[in-house]
């Protein structure tokens, strides 16, 4: 009969789900969500220190705060010794109640000796992991990592947060690499290594993100400071804001523009030996300061042009040497640009690419703009 | 509702019990107007409400025309008793010379000339008229005649015409159906002033014997659907029917199902509509609910007013309420998924409020939703039950204090607390209770799967109920129709009210036998005709 | 009563087509065409395209040669009664495998991206007890299925990709063209596999209502499936990188879990792509097992298809089973593929040209 059919199909179900159900539930409360994981090179052996932290989620509500007892940080951190990454997770399960948990995990943190010693292990523990927030933020930190996650900010109840919103910023500054772990391991796998990363710096209270970390076939090879990373992200066409500084014969005052809009164009412009590109990046900005007693008029505003645009030639120079010359590793997308736009050239390259980069040769021509004076003449 | 206490009190004899409900017609009457008594007598024995009254008609000492009425005590309309038929008889009559009139011509005389009643029948076997008299008839035995009258007196107490209960609107008429088959098909005749609305009546029920009427509109409604309903309709065999949910799970497509196969209304206007649309109405005596079938799951979720309002808001107030219906099934399912087992999918800040308020909560998430929805469930039938005062009360003490009490007391997170109560008001954005009512069902069904495997539970839920309504039909229309073939002309009233011009056709689903709804009749801007009557 | 003849229309026939031939290949496909043509990855998807379409006209041009018959019936009266039974298990076993090595690749995926503890078997069970009671019901309620879904998964799915196109670099298209013909041609035949699902059609012919459309079924079905295969490679490739995604097994869920809601509702979407993405498998796996119930209800002329609803249960289930781990499953779907070169082309052209020469000679003689 139908009824005993459904019935039975009914109790039978039940019985499964509740014999053999609920494999991976875990409730909210009995997991650790990881906001930083810190990675530095342990004192022995050529094992990692892995750093986690993450919030404690009673100390954090308003209300769990008055049980909680108020003192205390709301971050909590802990440390292990291990072979990989996930070691260290799985090595921290006998020291913690709950379960860790990486999908909220926003900042990555790679300890300077670390990098240097290569950062492969970071490169396949997120390319095999399916938990790690992909719009999360990888950095290199100078010096330990560890220093960096021992910072007590006060601004943001999580220290991830912090650290993770600072990259928010880069419209105003444009000074440091803008990367997400997406878009890491995108560049990591092309390039097969070479990418820049950003740099932080611990400071007492607080921790400073500029500057970039170089890194060349998996390994850290040296820094880039906050205006050449300038100099590059205009390359790259990734500047978004910022300000320039620069003083005008006879003023004792600097002017200071902001850069409103950008669009780079790179083209090459002869290859022989070496190939000749040519930059142009195209600026508009505005004014935000002047001495005093200037008077802003046509020529003047001719004249500032004229200058904005050779300040802005320096800095891009100024930072592709330092790439070509000190360190030798193609992060400005020169070859690429070739394997795409020049498949034919690029063939004729290709093989030896790596020596023919430092030598390169590079013009670079601004043209800027002037549109905004403020409101002041 | 005395016939139905009389019926039940009532000896089992012979007559009543013809699988066909039609009444014994083999025991005719006698001439003799006692024995005929004796025989009503008998048939109706212990029925304490029975009044049978004696009487000689006209001038008692001239003539010797002997006559019994029979009625049901508060069946009949006893004024109508009193001034139609005891007045006519007993004094009326006296005005008319009678001694000559024996027989036949006596019966007609009475028909054509005296009795001033609206409706009569004659009949000459005992079944018809026992039914009559406990249908509210009166019945008119006549000394020296083996034939009686059938007088209409119906006249119980009953409801008013009133403002439906469950189907308020805010435009649109306000009368509603009653607890009286006549009136209620009255109402609807009321609206279709049409020859082709057909109205069919079956008696159901071997003791309630309750009218059941099958109305429909010949040339919409398609043929083979009419017959269906009928067939299945005589097909009921049942000691009684006391609501048309009785007929509804009877005659119901599949019984397994959550989901009703029937629309139920108890607005005329809503019926009208369905008529015009192609359905088939089920009026039953005794309840004010009407069924309307067939049925797909999107007229579930239309309500009269779509179509009185402009059609944006028609349009938004549709796309609301199945919103709310998604958020009814599937809220809590997908809260205990994503909590217990995606917590990733929730943005950190949130993840970490939940996470705070979770804290110290003993029970699994699974199980908090369970509490909370289970007594809301309570809160509800009790609410319900209980008369309107009381139930606000209890409504705010369970809903406020106990809900609030819970959360201090750390038994539920709060974050639980407003997730079903959205639910649960939700839940209830759905026009109609029975689907609301299954739709809380699959609430339960679907927070077990989500508990089980995450959002691969729900999806599974989500696949299953699927896979259930694409089997499912009423009256072998199709439940999801028209959204099962890539035709997007049903699409116009679906999700949304497309504007009422362009609603040209009748829906699909009903099969109506013409299609067109209306022609196009709208005043064109620059239409040359039009403009003349201007100038 | 009604509309309960069992038979679909032109409509729900595309339907059909649409929902057997995308499923796993959502996520594998863009990895497939990448490895094999880089940068022409696109071109690959459409040449494959074209391809399939091919197969697909052929296919069109048995059924509307069968008159009423079934496809086995049909091979057995060119080809003689034991090469039609033997096609016919052929195809019956071909039908069965594809309904495995889909269920095995999406439990895989479930694995990966939802539910780690969770054992394979639940995921493999719970979907074939769904279908095989949804195919109990016979062709029409499944593509009605099939329809009623279709929205579900689609819309969802394209507004996920077009999210994930923020950052988009459609540079990483070029260069245009650089890749051998012959690794093109290679690509588009590995990755016509995944737009194969058309050969379904020919066992549920009977329940054809138009078959003088069925050309235009083909063309519009392989159209939609091969514009919407190549808009995922694309939009994959372009935010992903080539690299990335050569190397990724399932591209398109990483891709899909860099993207976060607009509006910081939901964080991250890849568990919720994953559960929409159960619809699809779904509906796949529907698919070849009704043809496989029905391919073996013809070659033993049963009355009922249910009995081999319930028989192929169990083969199903363990040919799902059967692979160790996800490489395993790569090679089985490898190996699905090459047979679909046979039952999709092969075989399809010599039936074909059989019939043709066939009636040619019949009417002749």
């Amino acid at each position: 009969m139908k009824l005993r059919k459904i019935i039975l199909a009914g109790l039978l179900s039940i019985a499964i789900f509740a014999v053999s159900g609920c494999w991976d539930m875990v409730d909210i409360d009995r997991r650790f969500f990881v906001g930083n994981i810190g990675i530095d090179k342990a004192a022995v052996d050529d094992k990692l220190k892995v750093e986690f932290t993450m919030p404690i989620v009673r100390k954090i509500s308003g209300e769990g705060g008055q049980g909680g007892g108020g003192g205390g940080s709301t971050i909590a951190s802990v440390s292990t010794v291990a072979d990989s990454i996930h070691a260290a997770a799985r090595q921290m399960s006998h020291r913690l109640s709950r379960r860790l948990f990486f999908e909220h995990t926003r900042v990555i943190l790679i300890g300077e000796e670390a990098a240097r010693d290569g950062i492969e292990g970071v490169v396949n523990f997120l390319s095999r992991n399916t938990e790690i927030n992909r719009r999360g933020r990888i950095m290199v930190v100078k010096g330990k990592a560890e220093d960096a996650l021992k910072v007590k900010n006060e601004y943001e109840t999580l220290h991830a947060m912090y650290i993770a919103n600072i990259f928010e910023n880069w419209m105003f500054c444009s000074k440091f690499i803008e990367i997400t772990i997406d878009d890491f391991m995108k560049s990591v796998y092309s390039t097969k290594g070479n990418v820049l990363l950003s740099r932080l710096t611990p400071g007492k209270m607080d921790v400073s993100i500029g500057g970039a970390a170089v890194i060349k076939n998996y390994k850290l090879v040296g820094w880039l400071d906050e205006n050449e990373t300038l100099g590059v992200n205009f390359v790259l066409g990734k500047v978004r804001g910022g300000d320039l500084t620069f003083k005008q014969p006879g003023e004792d005052y600097p002017v200071v523009m902001s850069i409103i809009q950008i669009s780079t164009k790179m083209e090459l412009v002869e290859a022989g030996t070496y190939p000749k590109f040519k930059i142009s990046p195209r600026i508009v900005a505005d004014i935000v300061e002047t001495p005093v007693d200037a008077k802003i008029d046509g020529d003047k505003l001719k004249s500032l042009e004229k200058d904005l645009e050779e300040k802005v030639n320096q800095i891009i120079l100024k930072g592709v040497k330092k790439l070509q010359k000190e360190f030798q590793v193609d992060v400005l997308g020169f070859g690429e640009y070739l394997y795409k736009y020049r498949p034919d050239i690029w063939e004729y390259y290709r093989e030896d690419w790596e020596n023919i980069f430092p030598d390169v040769e590079v013009v670079v021509d601004t043209k800027a703009t002037i549109r905004g004076i403020g409101a002041s003449l | 509702m005395g016939i139905f206490d009389t019926l039940g009190k009532r000896k089992k004899t012979e007559i009543f019990f013809e699988r066909d409900m039609t009444p014994d017609k083999n025991r005719k009457l006698y001439k003799d107007i006692d024995e005929n008594l004796k025989v009503f007598k008998e048939y109706l024995a212990d029925c304490d409400d029975l009044i049978i009254r004696e009487f000689v008609m006209g001038n008692p000492d001239k003539t010797k025309h002997r006559m019994a009425m029979i009625n049901i005590d508060g069946l009949v309309d006893k004024r109508l008793v009193h001034e139609e038929i005891m007045k006519s008889l007993m004094l009326h009559a006296r005005q008319t010379p009678l001694e000559h009139s024996v027989g036949d011509k006596f019966l007609q005389l009475i028909k054509v000339g005296l009795l001033t009643v609206a409706e009569l029948k004659e009949t000459d076997n005992f079944g018809e008229l026992v039914l009559a008299v406990l249908c509210g008839d009166t019945a008119l035995i006549i000394d020296k005649l083996d034939r009686a009258l059938i007088l209409n007196t119906k006249g119980w107490e009953k409801r008013g015409v009133e403002e439906p209960q469950t189907e308020s609107v805010i435009r649109g008429p306000r009368d509603g159906f009653t607890e009286t088959y006549r009136v209620n098909v009255a109402l609807v005749r009321r609206r279709i002033k049409d020859p082709n609305l057909k109205v069919k009546t079956v008696r159901i029920g071997r003791h309630t014997r309750t009218d059941v009427g099958v109305l429909y509109i010949k040339g919409i409604a398609n043929p083979s659907i009419v017959e269906e309903v009928l067939k299945r309709l005589n097909k009921v065999d049942i000691d009684g029917v006391l609501e048309s949910g009785y007929i509804e799970q009877m005659i119901e497509d599949n019984w397994v199902s959550f989901f009703p196969q029937f629309r139920r209304t108890e607005r005329p206007d809503v019926a009208a509509a369905a008529l015009l649309e192609g359905n088939v109405l089920i009026i039953c005596d005794t309840t004010p609910f009407v069924l309307i079938a067939p049925t797909t799951l999107f007229s579930l979720f239309h309500s009269s007013e779509d179509y009185y309002e402009r059609w944006y808001i028609a349009s938004l107030i549709r796309l609301l309420r199945f919103a709310a219906a998604a958020l009814a099934i599937a809220a809590p399912s997908f809260y205990v998924a994503m909590v217990a087992y995606h917590p990733g999918m929730l943005p950190t800040d949130l993840a970490l409020s939940i996470g705070a308020t979770r804290e110290g909560v003993p029970f699994s998430t699974t199980v908090e939703a369970l509490i909370m929805m289970l007594s809301l469930e309570v809160l509800r039938e009790a609410g319900i039950r209980l008369p309107g005062p009381i139930g606000q009360t209890i409504g705010i003490v369970g809903g406020l204090v106990v809900g609030e009490a819970a959360v201090r007391a750390g038994i539920v997170s709060p974050i639980m607390v407003i997730l079903i109560a959205i639910n649960a008001i939700s839940s209830f954005a759905v026009p109609n209770f029975s689907v609301a009512i299954g739709f809380r069902l699959l609430t339960f069904i679907f927070l077990i799967l989500a508990s089980v495997a995450g959002l691969y539970g729900v999806m599974l839920g989500f696949l299953g109920l699927t896979v259930h309504l694409v089997t499912l039909k009423s009256f072998g229309v199709p439940y999801l129709s028209p959204v099962i073939s890539f035709k997007f002309t049903g699409l116009r009233d679906l999700v949304v009210r497309a504007p009422l011009p362009s609603l040209k056709e009748r829906p699909e689903y009903t099969v109506p036998v013409d299609k067109t709804r209306m022609r196009d009749s709208r005043v064109k801007e620059r239409g040359g005709g039009e403009e003349n009557d201007n100038g | 009563m009604i509309m309960d003849d069992d038979r679909i229309s032109t409509e729900q026939a595309i339907a059909l087509i649409v929902n057997a031939a995308v499923g796993v290949g959502i996520l594998s496909l863009p990895r497939v065409a990448v490895k094999s043509a880089g940068p022409d990855c696109w071109i690959v998807v459409l040449l494959g395209g074209l391809i399939a379409l091919f197969g697909a006209l052929v296919v069109g041009g048995i059924i509307k040669r069968l008159e009423g018959r079934t496809f086995v019936d049909y091979i057995s009266l060119v080809f003689g009664r034991p090469v039609g039974l033997i096609l016919g298990v052929v195809y019956g076993i071909y039908f069965t495998l594809i309904a495995a090595v889909v269920l095995r690749g999406f439990a895989e995926v479930m694995k990966n991206f939802a539910l780690e503890e969770t054992p394979l078997e639940f995921f493999v069970v719970t979907l074939l007890v769904l279908s095989a009671y949804l195919i109990r019901h016979g062709l029409e309620p499944m593509v009605r299925l099939m329809v009623v879904n279709f929205p579900f998964w689609f819309i969802p799915s394209v507004a996920m990709l077009i999210l994930s196109l923020y950052n988009a670099d459609f540079s990483e298209l070029l260069p245009f063209l650089r890749t051998p013909p012959e690794k093109l041609l290679q690509g588009a035949l590995s990755s016509m596999l995944s737009l194969v699902g058309f050969e379904v059609l020919l066992t549920s012919a009977q329940g054809l209502k138009t078959v003088k459309d069925v050309n235009k079924v083909m063309v519009v079905s392989m159209g939609i499936v091969t514009a919407y295969y190549t808009f995922v490679v694309v939009t994959v490739v372009v935010s992903m990188g080539i690299a990335e995604t050569s190397r990724t097994i399932w591209p398109t869920m990483a891709v899909v879990r860099r993207i976060s809601v607009p509006g910081e509702i939901l964080e991250r979407m890849d568990a919720l792509a994953v559960a929409l993405w159960v619809m699809v498998v779904f509906t796949t796996v529907c698919a070849y097992y009704f043809a496989a119930s029905i391919t073996f209800t013809n070659v033993f002329r049963a009355r009922e298809f249910k009995i081999f609803d319930s028989i192929l249960f169990p083969w199903i289930y363990l040919a799902a089973m059967l692979p160790e781990n996800i490489l395993e499953v790569e090679d089985w779907l490898k190996f699905a593929g090459n047979f679909s070169i046979l039952t999709c082309f092969l075989l399809p052209i010599i039936i074909l040209v059989a019939g043709m020469a066939r009636d040619k000679w019949g009417r002749k003689g």
